[in-house]
């Protein structure tokens, strides 16, 4: 059994050391490994991924992966505060992936921040005046990094997705239909069915729900941790019981 | 004067953007001549920074701060997924 704790939309600002180290010092009680989906920083300023990262650090021994969030790129500083998590030992993903084995199982990680664009039936389209072309064109840019490396993560024995933005509406069940397409895209849905990962976690939707699936029936958690009302879910996956199907590269 | 509605999402857009909230996610509303902030922050610093910004933008409205610092308890359960 592999048990992963997941949050997502701690907004760490600087004076927040010591409720972060608070939040995640039970974690080694409760997990083989964290994942943090995106928003680990208020705006993300440099100072606020160290003081993160040092926060972290206590959890050495512990495989931690994370994807950023919007709030991480608000000071258009992310590659620095990508530079100061990975320093600390986080493995940042995007459209890349890391396989660990921990709880006596193989497990791949792939991630992304994703974007938005909205879902199925009403997604933007790359069509019209420059600026919504670019929108457009970042998600399924994404998404195609994340097609590419899902392809090559799939002799894992289980794989879990990570994201920001959701891939689905039923997590963001509580949120106003109207910035639906600003909180997710289900282009990454998508995919999540297209290889028949094991689960999908994802944060970004502060008044969503956490529990929905793809239209293929993977399972999806909204791990916002204003919406798990906790410093951190806890999920369980058994290797033996992975989902019957066959995965595409 | 301004309609309420356009002062409403001026607040919004403030509460987003200005440094000392920044917080695009949470919700503004005008009700009964009270502005009504409601969503998430992640601690109280931020919290009463939302009274402070609301207060430059719209001197003398009144704000019902409703928003909430979400728990970062230790979780007592787990989820089985398959």
């Amino acid at each position: 059994m592999i048990r992963l704790a997941a949050v997502g939309d701690v907004h760490c600002g600087t004076d927040m050391g010591a409720q972060i180290r608070s939040q995640f010092a039970s974690v080694p009680d409760h997990a083989d490994a964290l994942l943090l989906a995106g928003d680990l920083t208020r705006l993300g300023l440099p100072e606020e991924a160290e003081v993160f990262a040092d926060a972290l650090r206590e959890l050495s021994e512990m495989p931690v992966a994370a994807v950023l969030g919007n709030h991480d790129h608000q000071s258009d500083r992310q590659d620095e505060v990508r530079a100061i998590l990975e320093d600390s030992g986080v493995r940042v993903l995007e459209g890349s992936s890391v396989v660990w084995h921990v709880g006596g199982a193989q497990v791949a990680i792939a991630g992304t921040k994703g974007f938005g664009g909205g879902f199925e039936g009403t997604h933007a389209t790359a069509f019209g005046e420059r600026e919504m072309k670019a929108y457009a064109e970042h998600t399924r840019d994404l998404a195609d990094r994340l097609d590419r490396c899902l392809g090559e993560v799939v002799e894992a024995g289980l794989t879990v997705l990570l994201l920001h933005y959701a891939p689905i509406r039923d997590t963001l069940a509580g949120e106003p239909r109207e910035i639906f397409p600003f909180l997710g895209s289900y282009l990454f849905a998508e995919l999540a069915d297209r290889h028949r990962v094991d689960l999908v976690l994802h944060g970004h939707a502060h008044r969503g729900t956490e529990r929905g699936s793809t239209p293929g029936g993977i399972p999806v958690r909204n791990v916002a941790q204003a919406v798990i009302q906790q410093g951190y879910a806890v999920y369980t996956l058994d290797p033996a019981q992975r989902r019957a199907g066959v995965r595409t590269a | 004067m301004d309609d309420p509605r356009y002062q409403q999402e001026r607040i919004r857009q403030t509460l987003a953007t200005d440094p000392r909230v920044g917080e695009p996610e949470l919700g503004v509303d005008l009700v009964a001549g009270r502005v009504l902030v409601t969503g998430s922050v992640p601690n109280e610093r931020v919290r009463a920074a939302i009274d402070l910004v609301v207060a430059e933008i719209a001197p003398g409205t009144a704000v019902d701060n409703r928003v909430t610092v979400p728990p970062a308890d230790e979780p007592t359960g787990e989820e089985t997924i398959g």
